[in-house]
């Protein structure tokens, strides 16, 4: 069983990824923000998060994956970035901030389904 | 030749051309507003007008034999192609940025240099280049683009949910309940779509300064606030509207779909920023010579930085964990439809107790 935790401001798009992923090999949870995403990276040591970068707050995505990237007991953890920012530049400082993956919305749920299960296989 | 104070041909001169006498050239480039320095066939300036004097903090006698590097080289902060633009012998543009006068910010400039010739097509050797300020162009694009990428933006939101969810529904089984929230879900966050779209073409409108054409009609408005509380209350989103409207007889002179449209949105906000329901309260009042309608709500207010950036595009006070964001565009169009009419909006508000958002419009016809 994989636990995947889903991050992201909006209602609609958390709903939206945990309908996509909802299986039998998954246990989801939530965050709103990137203090509580970090209080439960903490609490639930989740596989896989599948990161929103703009959120309100002092800590966006990119900060909460930097924290992540620099404490060692998180080393196996996946990120798949999900953001409306799709420039090259975003993407770029996206991947050499960790991410495992970068996902630009609007997507496709079948696409991030396929990308989560081979992070997970990894 | 006769030195007259006018412009007209020297009827001495047979010339199949109009000649003008050199006290009027000169004072023609003394009035020319850009900054214009002629330069000789070794770049050094041989006239440069007042603008120019302005423009490079130098007087132009003191320009005179300077080179052209020299003078640019004393203020300016880049320059491009100046080489270039010497020795090609046609008309050449190139940027240029100074620091304003008072040294903290960046004028930036287009330059465009032109050699000098005879009217017969012989180069004489000079150059004369002309500055011209575009700072104000450059800041309007930079605001444009930057809009474009915002609006952009906030379109994705709302399509992702369409595209998501018609996706899954399209490739998966869903139970019918589920299949019909998917598909209440995208269908709210088209209409949601729309009004972005509708309100940014307002915007648009009212920033190119087109602004809108208010068809006005004398418009009972207490009927029109009515109205808007009904469709309101038809949502039951959990709110409770008391109305209390003094002096209902009251009309005005308005685009009634406009102030609709205002009234919409200020009890959107309302309904949006009291998510615990609760009593939205709509009163009004006449003035002296106008009328005035309150929207209170006692929701979770602002505080005052919010309240500062009310009118900001795209600002939302809590972008968070609310079904339907808005989109941040209204109260900029709320205001702007407000004072086109030449009325008057307030907004007083307390973070954790609640807003009152005031509009006043001028009772009497437009004369």
């Amino acid at each position: 069983m994989k636990k995947i935790l889903i991050v992201d401001d909006h209602w609609e798009v958390r709903y939206l990824v945990k309908v996509s992923l909802r299986s039998e090999s998954y246990l989801l949870s939530s965050a709103v923000n990137g203090l509580e995403a970090w209080r439960m990276i903490n609490e639930e040591h989740p596989h896989l998060i599948i990161l929103d970068i703009m959120m309100p707050g002092i800590i966006d995505g990119l900060a909460v994956l930097k924290r992540l990237r620099s404490a060692p007991e998180f080393k196996n953890c996946k990120v798949v970035l999900l953001s409306g920012k799709g420039q090259q530049a975003d993407l770029a400082s996206g991947f050499s901030a960790g991410a495992d993956a970068y996902v630009v919305k609007p997507f496709s749920p079948r696409e991030l389904v396929a990308k989560v299960a081979e992070l997970l296989v990894e | 030749m006769k030195k007259d104070k006018h412009l007209k041909p020297s009827p001495e001169r047979p010339s199949s051309s109009h000649r003008l006498c050199r006290d009027h050239l000169e004072s023609i480039l003394a009035s020319v507003a850009d900054a214009l320095v002629v330069t000789d066939r070794n770049d050094r300036i041989i006239l440069g007008n007042k603008a120019a004097e302005d423009l490079f903090a130098t007087d132009s006698r003191d320009m005179i034999s300077m080179s052209l590097q020299e003078l640019l080289a004393k203020h300016a902060l880049s320059i491009i192609d100046l080489d270039k633009m010497k020795h090609s012998g046609r008309t050449q543009r190139f940027d240029m940025e100074l620091p304003t006068e008072d040294q903290r910010g960046i004028r930036m400039l287009q330059g465009i240099s032109s050699p000098v010739c005879s009217p017969a097509g012989d180069s004489l050797g000079c150059t004369v280049l002309l500055f011209h300020d575009i700072t104000y162009e450059r800041e309007l694009d930079r605001l444009k683009t930057e809009f474009v990428s915002m609006a952009a933006h906030e379109l994705r939101t709302p399509l992702t949910t369409i595209r998501g969810f018609s996706e899954l529904l399209l490739e998966r089984s869903f139970s019918r309940a589920e299949q019909k929230k998917f598909l209440f879900y995208i269908n709210q966050q088209a209409e949601h779509l729309t009004q972005i779209i509708n309100d940014l073409l307002d915007i648009s409108r009212i920033e190119s300064g087109q602004g809108f054409v208010l068809s006005r009609s004398e418009t009972a408005i207490s009927l029109l606030v009515q109205e808007v509380i009904t469709v309101f209350q038809e949502q039951e989103s959990g709110h409770s509207y008391a109305l209390q409207l003094q002096d209902t007889a009251t009309t005005l002179d308005i685009d009634k779909d406009k102030i609709r449209q205002v009234l919409e949105n200020i009890l959107s906000n309302a309904v949006k920023y009291s998510p615990d329901g609760g009593r939205i309260l709509v009163e009004g009042n006449a003035a002296e010579h106008s009328y005035v309608l309150a929207i209170s709500d006692k929701g979770i207010g602002m505080t005052p930085d919010q309240m500062a950036h009310i009118y900001d595009k795209f600002y939302r006070a809590d972008n968070s964990d609310t079904a339907i964001g808005g989109t941040g565009l209204g109260m900029g169009i709320a205001r702007y439809i407000i004072e086109a009419h030449e009325g008057a909006i307030d907004v007083q508000s307390q973070y954790g107790v609640g807003t009152t958002v005031s509009i006043t419009l001028p009772t009497g016809k437009k004369e």
